[in-house]
């Protein structure tokens, strides 16, 4: 696979969740995209447009859809939970927008986690968490608990934690939303720098036009429905 | 092992408090085993303090004539050594132990119902502890004649080193004893032993028996066994046939009721264990609930669901483990410490390390701790990946 090759593609992606009134409902509806390794695609849209449905579907949490998805020319669905776990630990990366750290975890333990569930001995997993640690510039932090790190931080952690296995795709769902601006610039431009360092590519759900604006492409969830916006 | 250690760390207090819980059921169990086998202990001694080790058969053997006291000494020396038989005299009549003329004692005359003239393996087939000194030796024809006493006996007759008369109603005779030693019979009332080789050969003219009774301790032997044994004897001994075995030990009456107790109090550890197992289930599934946001994650990073069900699981396990450790550590302290809690003379075994209620506790707290967990894990293991996008 090259780098012109996508990475992902979906062609007629459907969502289809039943509530537990036994309503259906469809947050993502035929969707149709493909993301190219080493690039990056902001989704952006209204509250409940299916932003986040989508993300989760390409960064292989959910397989309850219908259409076709491959990642890295592989349907999730034909793979057993411990080889889509596997897929998930090495291949993929997330930020959430609450941060989603471990309480009882400081940023290395934090970090090596992922690295560990990717495959890496423990003592490597420590290894790389530290120097991710230091690509986000929280060398100095590495031994802090979540509790004693200030947002921004946390979230930088969250960005080492997703970088630390070098993974194929980073999956980031409004990395910013819980930051005030300033901050969220800095983290922003942090997970870009990130990836682009890495050859990673970045799918990265955001309302800020701004930020959608400095990825490579931008596609629009509109209840539902994808469309792919000129940037 | 670290990534348990830190999951156990996410609640201290919490992992402390499962601990405990697991800790009391395990010592519960062992303390459980433990008490019932002191209360057996208890009850088995006092048992055979009193009517002799479990089994025991008596059997009479009336003279029918007086005998020497070198026949007498023939029939001591004759007793089976290959088996435990011990031998009283019967009929006798107004033998007495006093206390020695000046010598201090109080002026008490012990009947002569009180005075056992034994042979044999007498500690082999009564449980009688040595409070002090000693049993009586082998040596029977050194005066001053050698005499043990019971408990009661030595509070009016006086302990190791009192000199004592020994006399009876055949002869004027009175002959000097000395007590070597006190045993805890059981027996309440005064009571005196003296050897009976040591009596025939030192004042032969004191005792003289109608007969005897042989007390048999042959574990495993039936009735019949020891009615042929016994009648095998006399007839080496050219003495009259014994009377039919009679068994006189009553601890299989209390086995009964001791295996019931120990039912019940097995049934009282199991109630602890199933309480500490409904804790820890609780406990662990409070616990999943309260981290479904953190597994969650996990399972977005890469956990498979049997690596959750593994760290979940996992972490009980190791906190089970550990309390096996020290419930281990804890009852060998105990059982190591309990005889300075006995009084020196106690009929009573000191309890050995209850290696069964041991490996049974730790095994089934090891067994609570994988039901309380179980699921627990599985709850943990069912968290969806999907979700980790949705807070």
């Amino acid at each position: 696979m090259n780098a012109s090759d996508p990475l992902l593609s979906a062609v007629g992606l459907t969502v289809e969740i039943t509530l537990a009134d036994g309503s259906r409902l469809r947050p993502v509806m035929d969707a149709t995209v493909s993301v190219c390794e080493g690039t990056s695609a902001a989704i952006v849209g209204r509250s409940g447009s299916g932003k986040t449905s989508l993300a989760s579907v390409l960064g292989l949490l959910n397989t309850g859809f219908s259409g076709s998805y491959r990642f890295r020319g592989q349907d999730p669905r034909d793979l057993s939970d411990r080889r889509l776990s596997e897929m998930r630990a090495r291949d993929v990366g997330f930020v959430f927008q609450n941060f989603s750290l471990m309480a009882h975890l400081n940023a290395t333990a934090n970090v090596a986690v992922a690295a560990q569930y990717a495959g890496h001995n423990r003592a490597d997993a420590v290894k790389r968490a530290r120097t991710s640690l230091s690509m986000v510039g929280l060398g100095n932090r590495a031994e802090a608990f979540p509790r004693q790190l200030s947002g921004g931080e946390q979230q930088r952690v969250a960005i080492a934690r997703a970088l630390v296995s070098e993974p194929r795709l980073v999956v980031a769902d409004e990395p910013t939303g819980a930051l005030d601006l300033d901050t969220g610039d800095d983290v922003f431009r942090l997970l870009l720098d990130g990836v682009r360092n890495l050859g990673t590519t970045l799918v990265v759900v955001t309302h800020d036009p701004t930020r959608a604006g400095s990825c490579d492409r931008v596609l629009t969830m509109d209840r539902g429905r994808l469309s792919e916006s000129c940037t | 092992m670290i990534d348990l250690l830190q999951d156990l760390r996410i609640h201290p207090l919490r992992t402390v408090l499962t601990g405990v819980s697991l800790f009391i059921g395990v010592l519960a169990v062992v303390g459980i085993v433990l008490a019932g086998s002191v209360a057996r202990s208890v009850a088995v001694a006092t048992a055979e303090q009193q009517s002799g080790r479990s089994p025991s058969y008596l059997t009479s053997i009336e003279f029918g004539k007086e005998l020497t006291g070198q026949r007498l000494i023939e029939l001591a020396h004759s007793l089976p050594t290959t088996t435990r038989v011990s031998m009283e005299y019967t009929g006798l009549e107004g033998i007495a132990v006093s206390p020695w003329p000046g010598d201090g004692g109080v002026p008490v005359t012990v009947t002569r119902s009180a005075v056992s003239i034994v042979a044999g393996d007498m500690l082999g087939t009564l449980r009688m502890p040595i409070t002090s000194g000693r049993w009586l030796s082998a040596d029977e024809q050194t005066a001053p004649i050698e005499v043990v006493v019971n408990k009661a006996s030595a509070r009016t007759i006086g302990g190791q080193g009192r000199v004592v008369a020994i006399s009876g109603t055949g002869s004027t005779r009175v002959s000097p004893g000395v007590v070597v030693g006190i045993v805890n019979d059981g027996d309440s009332e005064p009571r005196i032993y003296v050897k009976a080789t040591a009596l025939a050969h030192l004042a032969p003219t004191i005792a003289r028996p109608s007969g005897i009774v042989l007390r048999w301790h042959v574990p495993g032997w039936t009735s019949s066994q020891v009615a042929s044994a016994s009648s095998d004897w006399a007839a080496d001994m050219r003495l009259p046939p014994p009377d039919s075995p009679v068994r006189v030990d009553t601890v299989d009456e209390f086995l009964p009721v001791i295996s019931t107790l120990q039912v019940s109090f097995g049934a009282a550890a199991v109630l602890a264990l199933a309480v500490a197992a409904i804790g820890i289930l609780n406990v662990g599934l409070a616990s999943i609930s309260e981290r479904s946001r953190e597994l969650v994650i996990r399972r977005a990073l890469g956990a498979s669901r049997a690596s959750i069900f593994a760290l979940v699981v996992g972490s009980s396990m190791l906190l089970a483990v550990a309390v096996a450790i020290i419930s281990v550590v804890v009852a060998a302290a105990v059982v190591a410490a309990f005889p300075m809690f006995l009084p020196p003379d106690t009929p009573i075994d000191s309890p050995v390390f209850p290696v069964m209620a041991v490996v049974v506790g730790t095994s089934a707290a090891l067994l609570t701790a994988l039901l309380g967990a179980l699921a627990p894990g599985l709850a943990a293991s069912r968290s969806q990946p999907g979700n980790a996008l949705r807070t």
